[in-house]
C-alpha cells in the first residue's frame, strides 16, 4: 500500500515538476516573490530595530527568528499540502469528482495534487538564514535546544496539516468559500511577530483556536529554554486533537459531497 | 445624449459586480475578516513599540495609529482591483465578447474596479470604526481644509496611478499566458514600498530616496503624509508633479501597449 | 440466470438549492439568510442491468440522468432508496468496486491539461495499480481502436475536442473495468466523431461483454448503440424497453414525435 501511494506521489511530482518547467516565467515570478518578501520584512525589522533596543522584551535577532520560524514551517506546510490550495478549483471544475470515483485515498490526491518545486527552492536559503540568525543567539544555541526547536517545529507542522485539511473540508462541504485557506494564512501571519505583543485575549486565541503560538512561537520559546513543561503537553494536545477533528470533518464533508451539476 | 447614455451604460456594469459582490458574500465577509486581521498584528506591533518611549521614529502614538489605520483604508480603496481579471479575459479569449461590443475596455475595467473599491473602501471604514472604538484609538484628523483638498486629491491620483500599473501588467496577457508571476511580484514590492503597511520613513534613508523614483511611495504613503500633515507645501508641490509624471507616462504606455495587444490579439478558443 | 449486474431500487435524489432575490434589497439580505428550495432530481427510479447489456438513458436536460449515474458512480449518496452494482453499494466506495468501474463524463477530463496524455496514463496506471505488461498492451490496444497512436505524447490543450474525448475514453479503460458508465459521451463532438466515438463503445463491448450505462440528449447515439432504453424526465422513469416499443406505447407518428409525446406527457 504504502508502495502504491509512494508510486502515485512520484508520478504526481514528476506531472508538476513538468508543468512548472513549462511555465518559466510565471514560477521566476513568484519564486522571486516569495524571497523579496522575505528579505522586505527582515529589512522592515532591521529598520525598527534602529530605533529600538526590545520589541516585548526580544533583541532583533530573537525577533527575527520568530519572523524565520513562521517562514520554515509556513514554506514546508505548502510544500506538502500545496494541493489544498487549489480544492476549490478542483470542486468547481468538476476534477474533484475523478478523486471521489478512484481508489486512491481522496485527502492524499487532493493534498498532492501539486507539488511545488519553488517551495523546495525556497527553503533552502531560508534553513540557512535561520541557521545563521540562530549562531547569532550564542547564549541559546546548544544541540538541546536544536532538537527542541526541530521536534517542536514538527508539532506545528502536524497542526497546520489538521488546518488544511479542515479548511479543504469546509471548501468540499460549501462550495462557494473562496477565501478559507487565505483566512488561515493571515491568522498565521499573526506569527510573524512574538505573540506577546498582542493583547490578553488575542493571544488566547492564538493559542487554543488557531494555535499559531504554538506552531511558530513555541519553537522559538523552545530554543530559547522559555517554555513551562505544561507548554509541551499544550503542544502535544493541539496536535493530536486537531488532526482528530480536521480528519473527521473531513469525511463529513465527502459524505454530504454535492457535484456541480452539468 | 451620448454621454448620458454611455455613463448609464458604465454606472450599470458598476451597479453588476457590485452586486456580483455581495452575492458571493461568504467570500466578501472572509475577505474582510483577512483585513481586520492584518490591521490588529500592525496595531498590535506599534502598541508594543510605543509602549516603551511614547513616540517611534518621531512618530507619536496618535499619529503612527492614525497611519497604520489610514494605511488600511487606504488600502482597501487603492489596491483592491479586479485588473487581475485582464490577462484572464485576453488568455481566455473573453476579451472577444468586450471587443465587439460597443464598450470601451479600459473604462469598463475602469468601472469594474472602482465598484470594488467602494465595496471595499465602505466595509474598511466600517472596520477601522470598530476597532478605534474597540483600543480606544485617538485619530488624529486634519486640522487645515487644504490638507483635506490635498489629501483626497492625491488619492485620486493615487487610484489612477496603481489602476493604470495594473492595465499594463495586465496587457501583458497579449504576449503570455503566465503574467501572473510577474504581477505577483509587482504586486508584493508595491505593497512593501507604497508605505502601505509602515510609514517609509522608518527605513534608512539611502532606501527612502531610491524607493522615491518610484511611482510606488505616492501610492499610500504621500497620501497619508498630506493627512499627518507632516508635509510642508514643498513636498506636496512636489509629490503632485510626480504623479502627475508618473500617470503621464504610464497612460502613453497603456495605449502603446494596448494598441499594439489588440492587434496581434487572435481570440483563443474554449 | 445471473444476477443482473446493476439494480436501482427506488432511487431518489433531492438538491438544496440556493434562491436569490433580485435587486438591492435582495442582494443585501443575501447577506446574512439563503431561501431554499428543494429540486427532486430523481424520483424513485428503479431498474435492473444484466451483464453485457448496452443501456441508454434518454432524457432533456435536466431529467435526472446525470444524477442518476453519479449515484451508481458513488459520486453522489442518494436521499432514498438503494442500488448495488458488481454487488457493492457505489456510496461507499470501496476500493475493489472503484477498480472495476469507469465513469466518462463529456466535455470533462481527467486528463492534464498542460502535459500529454501519456503522463495521465501513467498516473491511472499508478492509481488502479495496472501491472506493467498489461498496461501496455491496453495502451496499445486502445490507441490502435481510437487511432490516437500519434497523439499521446501531444499536450492535451493541443488537442481537438474530438482527439481529446478519445483520449479521455483511453484513459479510462487502461484499468479494463467491467461496468462503463458514460455521461454524454459524444456531447460537442462533430458528426464524424460521434460516429467514431459510438462504433469504438459497441466495438469495446463486444470484445469485453462490458455492461454500459449511457446517457444522452441525442437520439442517433441511443437508435446505434442501445437495444434497451430508458426514458427518463423531472426525475421519473417514463419507459424502459427496447426502441421500438416507445412507438408502441407513446402514439403513432415517427419515433421522434412518439419520443416528444412521452417527454410532454404529463407528471404523475
Amino acid at each position: 500500500m504504502v508502495k502504491k501511494y509512494f508510486r502515485i506521489w512520484v508520478q504526481l511530482a514528476v506531472m508538476s515538476f513538468k508543468i512548472q518547467t513549462g511555465h518559466v516565467v510565471a514560477s521566476g515570478g513568484y519564486l522571486l516573490g516569495k524571497l523579496v518578501r522575505i528579505a522586505f520584512f527582515l529589512l522592515f525589522l532591521a529598520s525598527i530595530f534602529k530605533h529600538t533596543q526590545a520589541l516585548a522584551g526580544y533583541r532583533m535577532e530573537e525577533v527575527a527568528l520568530f519572523f524565520l520560524t513562521f517562514n520554515v514551517i509556513d514554506i514546508i506546510a505548502q510544500l506538502f499540502f500545496r494541493g489544498i490550495y487549489g480544492i476549490r478549483a478542483l470542486v468547481r471544475e468538476g476534477d474533484f469528482d475523478y478523486f471521489l470515483i478512484q481508489p486512491v485515498q481522496i485527502l492524499f490526491r487532493v493534498a498532492f495534487n501539486t507539488v511545488d518545486f519553488l517551495d523546495v527552492v525556497t527553503v533552502i536559503p531560508v534553513l540557512g538564514v535561520t541557521a545563521y540568525v540562530m549562531t547569532r543567539i550564542p547564549h541559546a544555541l546548544s544541540l538541546t535546544s536544536l532538537l527542541i526547536y526541530s521536534v517542536l517545529c514538527i508539532n506545528g507542522m502536524l497542526i497546520a496539516l489538521a488546518i488544511h485539511i479542515a479548511v479543504a473540508a469546509l471548501a468540499v462541504w460549501t462550495q462557494e468559500l473562496d477565501n478559507t485557506i487565505w483566512i488561515y494564512r493571515d491568522v498565521m501571519t499573526l506569527g510573524r511577530f512574538p505573540v506577546d505583543i498582542y493583547s490578553t485575549v488575542v493571544r488566547q486565541v492564538l493559542i487554543y483556536v488557531v494555535p499559531v503560538a504554538v506552531m511558530v512561537s513555541f519553537p522559538v520559546k523552545g530554543f530559547l529554554h522559555q517554555l513551562k513543561p505544561s507548554d509541551w503537553l499544550l503542544a502535544c494536545l493541539m496536535s493530536t486533537s486537531s488532526l482528530a477533528l480536521a480528519l473527521y470533518f473531513w469525511k463529513e464533508a465527502t459524505r454530504h459531497y454535492t457535484s456541480v451539476s452539468s | 445624449m451620448e454621454g448620458i447614455s454611455s455613463f448609464r451604460k458604465y454606472w450599470f456594469i458598476y451597479w453588476l459586480y457590485w452586486q456580483e459582490g455581495l452575492q458571493q458574500r461568504a467570500s466578501f465577509l472572509m475577505e474582510r475578516f483577512r483585513s481586520l486581521v492584518v490591521l490588529l498584528s500592525f496595531y498590535s506591533l506599534w502598541s508594543a513599540l510605543l509602549a516603551q518611549k511614547g513616540s517611534f521614529a518621531n512618530y507619536d502614538r496618535p499619529q503612527m495609529m492614525t497611519y497604520v489605520l489610514g494605511s488600511s483604508i487606504l488600502r482597501s480603496l487603492v489596491f483592491a482591483s479586479r485588473t487581475s481579471e485582464i490577462a484572464g479575459d485576453i488568455n481566455h479569449g473573453r476579451l472577444s465578447a468586450y471587443l465587439l461590443k460597443p464598450v470601451n475596455y479600459f473604462t469598463y475595467t475602469f468601472s469594474r474596479d472602482l465598484s470594488e473599491k467602494s465595496i471595499n473602501l465602505f466595509s474598511s471604514i466600517i472596520e477601522v470604526a470598530i476597532l478605534s472604538w474597540v483600543f480606544g484609538i485617538h485619530f488624529q484628523w486634519p486640522t487645515h481644509v487644504s490638507s483635506w483638498c490635498f489629501f483626497l486629491a492625491s488619492l485620486a491620483f493615487a487610484v489612477t496611478l496603481y489602476f493604470l500599473l495594473c492595465f499594463i501588467v495586465g496587457c501583458w496577457g497579449f504576449w503570455t499566458a503566465e503574467s501572473g508571476g510577474p504581477r505577483f511580484l509587482l504586486e508584493l514590492f508595491l505593497e512593501f514600498s507604497a508605505g502601505a503597511f509602515f510609514p517609509l520613513d522608518i527605513l534608512p534613508l539611502s532606501i527612502q530616496t531610491a524607493l522615491k523614483t518610484l511611482p510606488s511611495p505616492y501610492l499610500i504613503f504621500f497620501p497619508m503624509r498630506i493627512f499627518l500633515e507632516r508635509a510642508p507645501m514643498t513636498e506636496i508641490v512636489q509629490g503632485f508633479r510626480v504623479q502627475f509624471f508618473w500617470i503621464i507616462g504610464l497612460a502613453v504606455l497603456a495605449r502603446w501597449f494596448w494598441v499594439r495587444g489588440v492587434d496581434m490579439y487572435g481570440a483563443e478558443g474554449s | 440466470m445471473t444476477s443482473p449486474v446493476i439494480v436501482v431500487d427506488h432511487l431518489s435524489k433531492t438538491f438544496q438549492v440556493a434562491h436569490k432575490a433580485p435587486g438591492l434589497r435582495g442582494a443585501l439580505s443575501g447577506l446574512f439568510s439563503r431561501e431554499y428550495r428543494a429540486v427532486e432530481a430523481v424520483r424513485a427510479i428503479s431498474f435492473e442491468v444484466q451483464e453485457g447489456e448496452l443501456v441508454g438513458f434518454l432524457g432533456p436536460n435536466g431529467a435526472g440522468k446525470t444524477t442518476t449515474l453519479k449515484m451508481l458512480s458513488g459520486l453522489l449518496h442518494p436521499t432514498s432508496g438503494q442500488a448495488t452494482v458488481l454487488g457493492h453499494v457505489p456510496w461507499k466506495r470501496e476500493r475493489s468496486f472503484q477498480k472495476r468501474f469507469t465513469m466518462v463524463m463529456g466535455q470533462r477530463t481527467q486528463l492534464w491539461w498542460d502535459l500529454p496524455a501519456w503522463d495521465s496514463f501513467l498516473l491511472n496506471k499508478e492509481i488502479f495499480e495496472i501491472p506493467e505488461a498489461s498496461f501496455h498492451r491496453t495502451v496499445d490496444e486502445l490507441s490502435t481502436l481510437l487511432e490516437i497512436q500519434d497523439l499521446l505524447d501531444v499536450p492535451v490543450k493541443k488537442l481537438s475536442l474530438g482527439q481529446r474525448m478519445k483520449a479521455e475514453l483511453a484513459c479510462s479503460l487502461l484499468h479494463e473495468p467491467s461496468v462503463l458508465l458514460l455521461d454524454e459521451p459524444t456531447i460537442g463532438l462533430d458528426v464524424v466523431m460521434q460516429k467514431k466515438v459510438r462504433e469504438f463503445i459497441l466495438d469495446y463491448q463486444k470484445r469485453r461483454k462490458a455492461t454500459i450505462l449511457l446517457t444522452s440528449h441525442n437520439m442517433e447515439d441511443i437508435a446505434e448503440l442501445c437495444s434497451r432504453v430508458m426514458l427518463i424526465n423531472h426525475g421519473q422513469l417514463l419507459f424502459d424497453g427496447a426502441l421500438t416499443e416507445i412507438q408502441k406505447q407513446f402514439g403513432q407518428g415517427s419515433l421522434s414525435e412518439a419520443m416528444r409525446a412521452a417527454f410532454l406527457a404529463p407528471r404523475s
